[in-house]
């Protein structure tokens, strides 16, 4: 008996140790991931504005640094259902494209946001600065709305099917309601983040898509 | 825990460890898995050389009964029926050659060559393409009595390095002890995975005809030495020039036997100027004189330079406008002269031109094709003078001359003299053969089906006397004739090949047959007319120039360039998977010029990666062209520098489409149309659409057992297009977006598609129909990655770029079936993927996804534009030359999204980007 003793702690110590090892590689893991997903400026306002669309609170603050994350931080505390905010404040937003607006530098990047709505594209200026491995946002200045070349969800093959000659059906997800959507005013220029958690901005509440 | 409790985890744990290696290292199809579909290649080059064997007996019947319809058409020019006449017996033996023609008929031959023993005795070889291999054959004259027909030993065969070799321009030569040796450049070491290497060879006759010496090697560079030319002087000394590809650049080489020993190679050219096709005669002073063309000032020029002992010489420039000025040749006259003739053809070479260059009047350059002629000159004592060009009929000639300056850019006007030889007999006369431009009527459309022949004439003090256009001639323009001096009487032996077309169908070829004439000593003295200096042709009223430096700096960055995808770093090659030849029969040898000068333009012209020769049908399902095709590709393998594929197009009409076929190795036979039964005469021309209901699913099913790819063109004309019925994945990854000598297939109103809203469908070139737009197969969920190539006449604007890990056959196709791929009208980089998967690729995601461009082109982009599911999601304009921009898309739709960029710079160019394909599984 005494050696099954034995045999069952050496069975537990090593469970306990390849369990202990597999959560600290995990969330060591979870560490490096977090890092990695702002590995780049661009990743960083990808990161952001995903994070607005699934409510993620800790993932979206994580996207900021210096003062505006501590005044976001601040506000987040005290702003009731900041999850439902921050879903709601893209809900309207098709897309945004991102680009440097001058060759960054290893610490440093600014950069510019085109946030695209049915109608209408908006844009931001967007300061980052990198910190321990990650890229953070420390500034967010509006530029302006802008009409593109091609509205959003325009279609190419309306002429085609007029002529009865038809693109075919997409295999899957055939059709689109963007192209309706075009014309509702909704209240789509909100930053991914509530504007009143926005204050040197606060200019800039509630635009509407004609803007 | 116990030792032996540690002990055992620990060989459990190097056990675990082992197992998990040695899976890895398993063979696919030992472990089971999917990927064992990678290894079906192997089993499909099996099936493929069965059914190569079968198409081989099929090729050699067609060609049987094509042979018997030539006899029965009443042409003048051609040979009696009863002269070679095909067997339809298989037993029944070849004839024996009479007359000027040496073929047996049961074999295409080509490179014909002559030499003459000190008594006279003349001996003839030739290169013939028999059973899917080539031979050198050799025939003897035989004495005659005067007046009877002359004729010829029955052939005897030179056994070769390999049992089945592949080999290029056997030439023979007489030594100074009277002994025939053939040089000849041969593929050793050549499987069907892989090219082999090009060494020159030489090997005698020996015992006055008794038995062959032993096979000498003349070179060993592991790089291919081709395009050699071999001249006697007057002391027996054979003197052998070629082209040599020690950087994956031709320079000249050149080595002598003086009848005792072969000397080592000299280098007589070097550097990075690509120098083309060199051809050497000696002078009475034992000096050698080298002509070859070169690359080396941004467009073809042909120089001069001399040998003297082991010294080479300063090279001369001879012809250096911005005129096409290639393929020299070179005589000494007895009276010390050096005669030089080349063939000069059009402005800019192979340069922009194109349908839509056109449209939008920016062209630059000329087809490959274009009107070329033989220019002669002499260089006496340091100065080059301009003699006579050589005489065209009056009812060869055509409507402009090319080099006419108040012309326009001579850019279709194909046709001339060209392919020059030179040659001077010891009285001091000169002689000139050179393939002469001929067009049959005018047929349907008022087009005209061109083809060439073979003249020769000679230099006396009235300049070039009427040339006499040999009989039994026509053929390629890409025929190397010979010409021999006869020491004992005067006349001339002319050493050609000629396929045997027919007035009927002057495009296309019957039977590649080898000949020798014999031209009697002419009656005029020899001599020449006072030359005056050489004047370099004029430039054309309307020439353009081309900015070489702005390419060159854009082509660095593209072979710059390098991306990681998915772990492995990728380089783009960039190619042009669709150009034809002469020996496409749909055209002929008309704007696209010889299969030479497709090697030529790839390399130096457009300074492609890789590409391939797609002529319809591998050259209209003519068994020898589809050998020259591959064989070439074979010759020219100058990885990383180029990579030929090896492809055909395959025409079947709308609404099926034309594709062209691409494949990584060589032995895999054309895939014929599958005709229903239906038709009548011995070939269905080189586009049918009398096919089965599956013909494309059979193609598809055959490219499956090969491992090669499909690729359609134009799919939005009514000709060559398709409603896309048909796709597979695996065998079709990509479609030719857009194609030079036409337009954009894209989409409705996109840029270079045929602008219906201005011109009616029958303006457009090819035909229109929308069904074939390229938006129409992603609708229906074709997995389509985009290219961009040329088809006939155009270069220089249309590009297929891929990304590949290696600059190696294999490599590209696999990449292209990964469609790592854009098509691009200019040399931008493009370089598109989504979270992380590049374009071309398919994922399932439950985010957002993040799709990023990046872009440095040749100008500024003016445009950018992302197509999600037929729809734009996004568009700018950044006005600026480098682009990085990373779009988010927030409302992707339920499953399956397309996603692809198209990029417009300010000067008119384009590029289109591969789709990725998106499951969206998000909310």
């Amino acid at each position: 008996m005494p050696s099954l003793d034995k045999r069952l702690v050496a069975a537990l110590v090593t469970g306990s140790v390849l369990v202990g090892a597999t959560v600290w590689s995990w969330r060591a893991e979870q560490r490096a991931s977090a890092t990695r997903v702002l590995a780049t400026p661009d990743a960083c306002l990808v990161e952001m504005t995903r994070a607005a669309q699934q409510g993620d609170v800790g993932a979206y603050l994580n996207c900021f640094a210096g003062p505006l994350r501590d005044e976001l931080l601040a506000q987040s505390r005290s702003a009731a259902g900041l999850a439902d905010s921050l879903r709601q404040s893209v809900a309207q937003l098709k897309g945004t494209a991102s680009y440097e607006e001058r060759p960054a530098t290893t610490d440093a990047a600014d950069m510019v946001l085109e946030r695209i709505y049915a109608g209408h594209n908006e844009s931001w200026r967007v300061a980052l600065e990198r910190t321990a491995d990650a890229w953070r946002i420390i500034t967010m200045t509006r530029i302006g709305s802008t009409n593109p070349p091609i509205e959003y969800g325009t279609p190419v093959f309306e002429g085609l099917e007029q002529r009865g000659q038809g693109a075919g059906g997409r295999e899957q997800g055939a059709g689109s309601s963007e192209q309706r959507a075009g014309s509702s005013k909704v209240l789509a220029s909100l930053l991914p983040l509530p504007c009143s958690l926005f204050p040197q901005n606060a200019h800039v509440h509630l635009l509407a898509a004609e803007d | 825990m116990n030792i032996g409790g540690r002990w055992l985890i620990g060989v459990l744990a190097c056990g675990l460890i082992v197992s998990l290696w040695g899976f890895e290292q398993m063979a696919p199809a030992q472990r089971g898995d999917g990927a064992a579909a990678d290894e079906a290649p192997a089993d499909g080059a099996k099936r493929a050389a069965k059914k190569a064997a079968a198409a081989k007996k099929q090729a050699a019947d067609a060609k049987k009964r094509a042979a018997a319809k030539q006899g029965a058409v009443k042409d003048p020019g051609a040979p009696p029926a009863d002269d070679h006449p095909v067997a339809d017996d298989p037993n029944k033996a070849p004839v024996a050659p009479t007359g000027p023609s040496l073929s047996s008929g049961d074999s295409y031959d080509d490179f014909c060559s002559v030499a003459e023993k000190a008594d006279g005795t003349l001996y003839a070889a030739y290169l013939a393409y028999y059973d899917g291999h080539d031979q050198v054959r050799i025939h003897k004259k035989l004495v005659t009595d005067p007046g009877k027909p002359e004729r010829w030993s029955t052939r005897t065969h030179m056994p070769l390095v390999e049992a089945e070799p592949d080999i290029w321009m056997p030439q023979l030569a007489v030594d100074a002890k009277d002994r025939l040796w053939v040089i000849w450049s041969e593929q050793v070491g050549r499987t069907d995975r892989k090219s082999g290497n090009w060494d020159l060879y030489a090997r005698s006759l020996e015992d006055d005809g008794q038995r062959w010496g032993p096979i000498v090697r003349l070179t060993n560079d592991p790089k291919p030495d081709i395009n050699h030319h071999v001249c006697v002087d007057s002391k027996g000394v054979i003197h052998v020039v070629w082209q040599a590809h020690p950087d994956n650049n031709g320079d000249v080489m050149l080595c002598r036997f003086d009848g005792e020993k072969w000397s080592k190679p000299l280098a007589v050219t070097t550097g990075s100027g690509a120098d083309w096709y060199p051809r050497v005669a000696v002078d009475r002073e034992g000096v050698e004189w080298i002509v070859f063309d070169s690359y080396r000032n941004g467009d073809y020029d042909v120089f001069l330079t001399k040998v003297d002992g082991d010294k080479p010489g300063d090279v001369i420039p001879i012809a250096t406008s911005k005129f096409y000025e290639a393929h020299p040749t070179v005589a000494c006259a007895a009276d010390g002269k050096v005669w030089i003739a080349w063939e000069q053809g059009g402005w800019l070479w192979g340069k922009d031109q194109g349908h839509w260059v056109k449209y939008e009047k920016r062209e630059i350059g000329t087809a490959l094709g274009s009107g070329r002629n033989v220019k002669v000159a002499v260089f006496d004592g340091g100065k080059l003078l301009a003699a006579p060009a050589p005489p065209v009929p009056a009812d060869a000639r055509g409507p402009v001359a090319p080099d006419d300056p108040k012309n326009i850019l001579p850019n279709r006007q194909a046709g001339g003299t060209a392919m020059a030889v030179l040659a001077a007999d010891d009285e001091g006369r000169v002689w000139l053969g050179y393939r002469l431009h001929r067009r049959s009527p005018a047929g349907q459309k008022g087009r005209f089906k061109t083809y060439w022949t073979q003249s020769v004439t000679q230099m006396t003090a009235d300049g070039w006397a009427d040339a006499k256009e040999l009989e039994l001639s026509a053929g390629r323009i890409s025929v190397f004739s010979r010409l021999l001096p006869c020491r004992k009487d005067g006349s001339l032996h002319v050493a050609y090949s000629a396929d045997m077309r027919t007035p009927a169908d002057y495009h296309q070829p019957i039977e590649d047959r080898a000949f020798v004439a014999t031209l009697p000593k002419p009656e005029a003295r020899p001599g020449a007319p006072e030359l005056s200096a050489y004047e370099p042709p004029q430039a054309p009223g309307n020439a353009r120039e081309f900015d070489f430096a702005a390419e060159k700096a854009d082509l660095m960055a593209v072979r710059g360039d390098r991306r990681e995808i998915d772990g492995v770093q990728h380089r783009i090659v960039r190619g042009d998977l669709h150009r034809h030849t002469e020996m496409s029969w749909d055209v002929g040898p008309g704007n696209d010029g010889s299969y030479l000068d497709f090697y030529r333009y790839m390399i130096d012209v457009a300074s492609m990666d890789f590409g391939s020769l797609t002529d319809h049908q591998g050259g209209g399902q003519y068994a020898y062209h589809w050998w020259l095709t591959q064989k070439s590709a074979d010759m020219y393998y100058l990885p990383p520098r180029f990579v030929p594929l090896y492809g055909y197009e395959r025409s079947v009409k709308f609404p099926n489409g034309h594709r062209n076929v691409l494949h990584a190795y060589r032995g895999v036979p054309v895939f014929p149309f599958q005709l229903k039964l239906t038709q009548q005469g011995v070939f269905p021309g080189v586009s049918s659409g009398e096919v089965v209901e599956n013909d494309t699913k059979l193609l598809y099913e055959f490219l499956r057992k090969t491992g090669g790819l499909a690729i359609s063109h134009t799919s939005a004309t009514d000709t060559m297009g398709t409603d896309w019925r048909d796709n597979d994945p695996e065998v079709e990854p990509v479609v030719e977006i857009y194609q030079g000598a036409r337009n954009s297939s894209e989409v409705v109103g996109g840029p270079r598609v045929h602008p219906i809203d201005k011109e009616p469908a029958d303006k457009a070139p090819g035909g229109y129909q929308d069904a074939g737009m390229v938006w129409n197969a992603w609708g229906k969920g074709y997995r389509l990655g985009s290219t961009s190539s040329s088809d006939h006449g155009s270069t220089h604007i249309s590009y297929s770029l891929v990304y590949t890990p290696k600059v190696d056959r294999q490599e590209i196709l696999d990449a292209i079936r990964k469609r790592q791929t854009y098509g691009a009208t200019d040399n931008l980089i493009v370089s598109f993927e989504a979270d992380g998967h590049f374009m071309g690729q398919e994922f399932t995601t439950g985010k957002p996804p993040a799709l990023r461009l990046k872009v440095h082109g040749t100008g500024k982009i003016d445009r950018i534009d992302l197509i999600r599911n037929g729809q734009y999601i996004y568009a700018s304009s950044p006005g600026k030359r480098d682009v990085d921009v990373t779009y988010t898309d927030m409302q992707p739709e339920a499953g399956t999204n397309y996603y692809y960029f198209r990029l417009l710079q300010d000067n008119g160019e384009v590029a289109w980007a591969s789709p990725v394909w998106i499951n969206f599984e998000g909310q």
